[in-house]
């Protein structure tokens, strides 16, 4: 009956300026690497590899979780099209 | 252009058109927009589609036309006698000299009215399947950014963030600030909708707004915000109102939320929960990266120690052998002369120790096919094992057929 979001299941990727990959992933790929290496079938040069790369896997998810303030915008249409501006709402915690 | 005519005061005469001109400008001037509150009455609507109608109270009236483009719209259907608010412009229609409400909107005033309308649309749309679970699509499990359309006033855009920064601290939020009740404060929110549904780092969107009366909620139930819901490409998860108050954006939307903090939990994962998954698993890299390294040192070390230069391990070998061998000879020597001492002794008690002396009494003696191992207890033997019985004379193959304990 109703066609909604014709042709769009998801939305675009933003290109090559999102280098980095997203939590979720990298969260799973992590996990994914600590199962290799306790399943003990990797030989040392493996092993080491998969240490390395889970190691830093594992930073980059730290880094995304580490405490840090949150952003807020305010996003304003203008006659140029939108901007945004940090929107300061005055912390009440 | 003729001069204009004037009278002999120098009053100027005017043309019919020019004096509906004229009217024109001063209504527009004078009044603007206009809101009416008034009940219908000598409805018709046009084969095109546009809606005719008296407005009017106990003591007044005014013509009302509303065209297609606004009335298509309104999401209701209006009848005579029902009583109505109405936003609009005030206009002469020329060629009749009659004063008329040119309406952009029209909504059903009342609890009553208000309720049927909504159930009339709800219908509408879930005929069209806008509400299907199908269309509904699964929410990011970690936004790059949130969209949040919301007045920031008030205090549900505090309480939202406060729940993300809870939540997920390092949370980026874009607001696109919105009335969210009043005349035509839908139009602002599917502005914001659709803006922030072009933005690519957006991956959810809120829609949050406090509870209120049907009619205070009554944008949220607009049929144009219900389908810009719909159409966006983006998740989308409604939070107005409370628990008890349902709009129809609450039944589009990809996800509902009873208050600002339940969407703020629906929208982002919690924090503290990830970290230490996280740790964990780095922690188990490093235990068991260890366990290997470990190891492998132990491999190392064993072989190193098994490493010497073979000249030298010849020469040690050689001393070995002739130390050996002296005391071998030593040794067997003695061990020659103790053990003919110890065979007299012996041969006396070998015939009764012999095994054979016993099988000849008449014993069996039952050892395991698979590894020889003799056997003791039934148990040693389940059903099925392939024995082998030695007998004084002869051996008998056989298979366990039952095995019994004692």
């Amino acid at each position: 009956m109703a066609a909604r979001r014709a042709g769009s299941d998801a939305k675009p990727e933003t290109g090559s300026a999102e280098a980095q990959p997203r939590f979720e992933d990298a969260l799973a790929k992590l996990e994914a690497l600590v199962h290799k290496l306790e399943s003990g079938e990797l030989d040392l040069e493996q092993a080491l590899g998969t240490f390395e790369e889970g190691v830093a896997l594992a930073k980059l998810c730290s880094g995304r979780l580490e405490t840090a303030e949150l952003r807020i915008q305010k996003l304003e249409a203008g006659a140029s099209g939108t901007v945004e501006r940090a929107l300061a709402l005055g912390d009440d915690d | 252009m003729r001069d204009p005519a004037t009278d002999a005061d120098g009053v100027p005469i005017l043309g019919v058109s020019e004096l509906v001109e004229l009217l024109r400008g001063t209504l527009r001037d004078a009044f603007g927009e206009v809101r009416v509150e008034g009940e219908v009455a000598s409805l018709f609507r046009s084969r095109p589609g546009h809606l005719y109608f008296d407005l009017k109270d106990d003591a007044a009236l005014v013509r009302a036309v509303m065209f297609r483009a606004a009335a298509s719209a309104i999401g209701f259907e209006p009848r005579d006698g029902m009583l109505v608010q109405a936003r609009g412009r005030l206009d002469v229609y020329a060629e009749r000299g009659a004063l008329q409400l040119v309406l952009s909107e029209l909504r059903p005033c009342g609890e009553g009215a208000l309720r049927a309308a909504f159930e009339k649309l709800k219908a509408k749309l879930a005929a069209e399947g806008l509400f299907d679970d199908e269309h509904k699509r699964p929410l990011p499990f970690l936004p790059r950014r949130i969209g949040l359309v919301t007045s920031i006033q008030g205090a549900v855009i505090h309480d939202f963030l406060r729940a993300l920064r809870r939540r997920f601290p390092s949370s980026e939020v874009v607001v696109w600030d919105a009335r969210v009740q009043g005349e035509g404060a839908w139009r602002e929110i599917v502005r914001g909708l659709h803006l922030l549904d072009a933005d690519p780092t957006v991956e959810v969107i809120v829609l949050a707004r406090g509870g209120g009366s049907l009619e205070d909620l009554w944008n949220f139930n607009r049929e144009e915000l219900v389908r810009a819901v719909f159409e966006a490409t983006t998740p989308i998860v409604s939070a107005i109102g409370h628990e008890s108050d349902w709009v129809l954006c609450d039944l589009v939307a990809d996800a509902r939320a009873a208050t600002p903090t339940a969407a703020a939990a629906l929208v982002v994962p919690d924090a503290a929960q990830l970290v230490q998954r996280v740790d964990e698993l780095e922690l188990r890299l490093t235990t068991r990266t260890r366990a290997i390294l470990r190891e492998l040192a132990h491999r190392l070390e064993a072989l190193r120690r098994g490493l010497v230069h073979p000249a030298r391990r010849l020469a040690e070998s050689a001393l070995r052998l002739r130390e050996q061998r002296q005391r071998l000879s030593a040794a067997a020597v003695r061990a020659l002369e103790r053990a003919g001492a110890r065979l007299a002794g012996l041969a006396g008690r070998l015939d009764a120790l012999s095994p054979l002396a016993v099988l000849a009494r008449g014993f069996g003696l039952a050892f395991r096919e698979s590894d020889g191992a003799i056997l003791r207890e039934a148990r040693q033997a389940p059903p099925g094992e392939a024995i082998l019985v030695r007998l004084a004379r002869g051996r008998l193959r056989a298979t366990v057929r039952e095995s019994l304990e004692d």
